[in-house]
């Protein structure tokens, strides 16, 4: 069985944008334009609507965000159980990893 | 561009899912030439990723079969003469048409995908199992039909039908470059005469019983 953490990579080029998405669920839900803004703000990248809703689509058909209601055109997302489960397994994969270049460069 | 042109380039389901709010971000964010492209991409990619899922394995298998087919056939048709060659003209001419039909089938399924009115039930569309079916039936039908022709003209020709059949469809199939032809069709020509049957993967005219 393969780790959470793999099946993000499994993501292909959505990869990178999902987990941009994911962190910015993580602190409640927003619908797309909102999360485009965030993303701009924690990442320096903006996402186009083209790549942000194809992460969308992908993260929703693994389960690992879902739309809530909306009387509004914009429908929010959240963060699933298992989609906070895997983004704490990405981001703990990050953090090892950053871990092991930082003191490669101090011994450098 | 206006936005709901660029939101046609999905597929029909996930315009259903995501199009009203996928064009309320457009409209928030601004249309620019790069949102453009990354919109066409997009849907590029979720047209790709829809197909897989919409067929079944077995007639994406055709289908791949099919494509390879008609690519070989295509190149081989375009590279012989084949009209100086008469064992050849009905089985290349044959798969020439199942090539151009079977395109045909699948330009117009990808179209379809793309512009498919959504006022349409959704059964009759996503049916590509009949697709698949009527690329079976092609290909089935052209080799048929070829084995027949073959076989005519190996009966009139007193050759062994079987054998004279198989040796026309491989030859069909295999380039000149690949096939141990003795004499390349340019020589004929140069001679004036026409190959003779059977005389394809080295075999010469005589060596049917």
């Amino acid at each position: 069985m393969s780790k959470p953490t793999d099946e993000l990579n499994d993501l292909g080029r959505f990869s990178e944008p999902a987990l941009l998405i994911m962190i910015s669920l993580a602190d409640g839900p927003k619908h797309g334009y909102a999360m485009t803004e965030d993303i701009e703000q924690i990442s320096g990248q903006r996402l186009g609507p083209g790549t942000l809703y194809g992460g969308i689509t992908r993260l929703e058909a693994r389960g690992w965000i879902e739309p809530l209601p909306s009387d509004d055109r914009r429908r929010p997302y959240k963060l699933t159980t298992s989609g906070h489960k895997v983004l704490k397994h990405r981001l703990a994969a990050i953090k090892t990893m950053a871990k092991i270049a930082t003191s490669r460069l101090a011994d450098a | 561009m206006r936005p709901e042109t660029l939101l046609r380039l999905y597929p029909r389901d996930w315009r259903e899912k995501y199009g009203e709010e996928f064009l309320a971000l457009i409209e928030s964010s601004g249309l620019s030439s790069q949102v453009v492209f990354d919109i066409i991409i997009a849907a590029a990619r979720e047209q790709i990723r829809e197909v897989p899922a919409m067929l079944s394995w077995v007639p994406r298998l055709v289908g791949y079969f099919g494509l390879a087919l008609a690519v070989v056939f295509a190149i081989n048709w375009v590279r012989h003469d084949l009209a100086l060659d008469p064992m050849r003209i009905g089985v290349g001419n044959l798969f020439v048409a199942f090539s151009f039909v079977y395109l045909s089938i699948h330009i117009f399924s990808q179209i379809w995908l793309v512009w498919r009115p959504s006022t349409l039930p959704r059964s009759i569309p996503d049916k590509l199992w009949a697709q698949g079916f009527v690329m079976l039936a092609s290909i089935t039908a052209c080799l048929i039909a070829s084995s027949l022709s073959a076989s005519l003209h190996a009966v009139f020709g007193s050759h062994s039908p079987l054998l004279s059949c198989f040796v026309t469809i491989v030859g069909a199939i295999v380039p000149d470059e690949l096939s141990l032809r003795t004499k390349p069709p340019s020589i004929a020509r140069m001679l004036g005469r026409n190959s003779q049957p059977g005389s394809f993967l080295g075999l010469g005219p005589g060596a049917f019983p």
